[in-house]
């Protein structure tokens, strides 16, 4: 009964548009008080939901992502990139989901990677006579990457959630993340061949793509920096994000000059926003599913989940399938949040590896933000191309085909995951 | 809305955001180098940044109710006839409020508790634990003014609209 009242108020303020970290802290403070679940403590949950380590990597890697937007990083990245494969039929939409990619391995949320690639690949690809939703679409789907490829802050919060090591999940979403970016990659070129859209006239020459290279080496680096870091065990994931910090800000500011002390405020206020966005949920989500724990829902649901599925793949099946569905409605942080409490008894009680599970859930997840009515990166997309979602939602359908051959192929096949993380060791 | 912003010389939230996240990211920092060049460690600034963290997230939060930037689903309300939309408008805001209003009253109760009873210590400061607390109920005036704000420019375009057609 109480979790019932507690699921409705939210659906129904959900749908209303409230924004999402209202509902959840709407309703959850609602079921708090009138079935006396200890509201008392809400007030320091609010802040212990915040005051943690390993969500300090969110900030950070935010602020990161804004100073690399800011230093103008992407246009060299993309520039490299046309000189290598833009010649194949479809060389643009190849160049889009590779920048992407890239781009993914610098920020860690997915709208901003649309808008990033977006605002510099748009324009050419419409000039080379791509159709406006196509285009948009291909941005859209290969942003989605950027939550799967580390850093991301899906994982953060996964490994928040399951106390599971973030620097494991980094590592697991790197080889999932370049099998959907190539199987993406696939699907534009076969795309584009049937259609006729051409790649650029020339081949960059050895020395251009050298020029090109030495341009870009620093932003280049980054992943390297920051995962290697990981990898060899020099830093936890939030010192890597601070590390990430004033390396971007030491590319930016010295190297080329892009920006200066005066840009600093506007930088961090930025960031600051984009953080609390995020945090706004994480928080109130937080008091949300512990009202959810406390009125029995969590028990049940995860007992209904045992129930229904005979083994653990057909268990992790059911739930990609419930993941791809509630991804068309909600963003990532509020089902990481809903639902991860509820499956985190289901995986020990199948014994499936958290780290693992993590991948599935996250790549399950970033498909979900290119899916209409809600796909978020759908919506920035189709804005930067000034064109209407349902188009650009059309041409998606073939890029959301080929992400989920992937994540069914991770759902059986646990190496793909695991491989990285257990090569680098507890 | 950012020319505007560009226009205004320096707004309180603006500078204290950008102070609280700045030295986060310095403090951090430092405590990656100390450890590796200095072999120093400074863990015991971590109960810090944390808390910076919580404060800057309720004046984050502010500027976001004010830019209208929390993530909702819009794509339904869109149909609703526009005064419904503007009735929807203000409940957004009240209810933004409310949660912020009980968040601070409970608090409140607990810096109070502290203060008369439980004179609980920070572990690594030896700070009383409320203060900590206490800034967010301090910061969240700037929540209160960025959901009225926000709720009025939202208002207003919505009532553009309805002149326009």
């Amino acid at each position: 009964m109480e979790a019932l009242i507690l699921m409705l108020l939210f659906l129904v303020l959900m749908l209303l548009g409230i924004p999402i970290g209202t509902a959840l802290g709407v309703s959850g403070f609602a079921a708090l008080f009138m079935f006396d679940l200890g509201y008392q403590m809400a007030g320091v949950n609010f802040v212990s939901g915040i005051a943690s380590f390993p969500l300090l990597a969110i900030p950070f890697f935010v602020l990161a992502g804004v100073i690399f937007e800011r230093a103008g990083l992407a246009t060299g990245i993309a520039k490299l990139f046309e000189l290598m494969v833009g010649r194949q039929p479809g060389g643009l939409a190849i160049v889009a989901v590779l920048t992407c990619m890239f781009w993914g391995a610098l920020s860690g949320s997915g709208p901003a990677t649309t808008a990033a690639v977006g605002l510099i690949l748009l324009r050419p690809m419409l000039q080379h006579g791509y159709s406006r939703n196509f285009a948009a679409a291909t941005i859209a789907n290969a942003s989605d990457l950027s939550i799967v490829i580390p850093p991301s802050i899906a994982f953060i919060l996964y490994g928040s959630i399951t106390s599971t090591p973030v620097g494991s999940l980094f590592l697991g979403g790197v080889i999932p993340g370049l099998l959907t970016g190539a199987a993406l990659m696939l699907t534009a070129w076969l795309i584009s061949r049937r259609r006729g859209y051409r790649g650029s006239a020339e081949r960059g020459s050895a020395k251009e793509i050298l020029k090109a290279l030495r341009q870009s080496i620093w932003a280049l680096l980054t992943p390297v920096i920051i995962l290697g870091g990981i990898y060899a065990g020099l830093f936890t994931p939030t010192e890597a994000a601070v590390v990430a910090v004033f390396y971007s800000l030491f590319i930016a500011a010295v190297i080329y000059r892009s920006i200066g002390f005066r840009d600093l405020l506007e930088i961090l206020v930025e960031a600051a926003v984009t953080t609390s966005v995020i945090m706004f949920i994480v928080v109130f989500a937080g008091i949300f599913s512990w009202a959810a724990s406390t009125t029995g829902f969590i028990d049940l649901a995860a007992a209904w989940i045992v129930r229904l599925s005979p083994n653990a793949v057909v268990m992790i099946l059911l739930v990609n399938g419930l993941l791809l569905i509630l991804g068309m409605f909600l963003d990532a942080i509020s089902i990481s949040y809903l639902l991860i409490p509820i499956l985190a008894p289901v995986l020990s009680h199948f014994g499936v590896n958290p780290v693992w599970y993590g991948v599935i859930f996250v790549s399950a997840l970033a498909i979900g933000q290119a899916t209409p009515p809600v796909g978020v990166n759908l919506f920035t997309a189709a804005n930067l191309a000034q064109t209407d979602v349902d188009g650009v939602a059309k041409e998606s359908i073939p890029f959301v085909l080929a992400a989920m051959v992937v994540l069914i192929l991770i759902s059986l096949a646990p190496a793909l995951a695991l491989f990285l993380p257990e090569l680098a060791g507890p | 809305m950012t020319a505007s912003e560009q226009r205004s010389p320096l707004r309180w939230d603006h500078v204290l955001a950008a102070l609280f996240f700045g030295a986060m990211a310095l403090i951090a920092f430092m405590n990656v180098l100390g450890r590796y060049l200095f072999h120093y460690s400074l863990s015991f600034t971590e109960e810090i940044t944390i808390h910076l963290f919580v404060w800057l997230t309720v004046i984050g939060s502010g500027l976001a109710f004010e830019r209208g930037a929390h993530l909702g689903m819009v794509t339904l309300c869109r149909l609703f006839p526009l005064a419904a939309r503007k009735a929807l408008v203000w409940l957004n805001a009240l209810l933004g409020a409310l949660l912020f209003v009980v968040v601070d009253i409970l608090l409140v109760q607990s810096i109070y508790r502290e203060i008369t009873l439980f004179h609980a210590k920070s572990s690594a400061f030896g700070l009383p634990i409320w203060i900590y607390y206490a800034g967010v109920p301090v910061f969240s005036i700037y929540v209160f003014r960025g959901i009225y704000r926000g709720a009025r420019a939202q208002a207003s375009t919505l009532s553009q609209k309805g002149r326009g057609t």
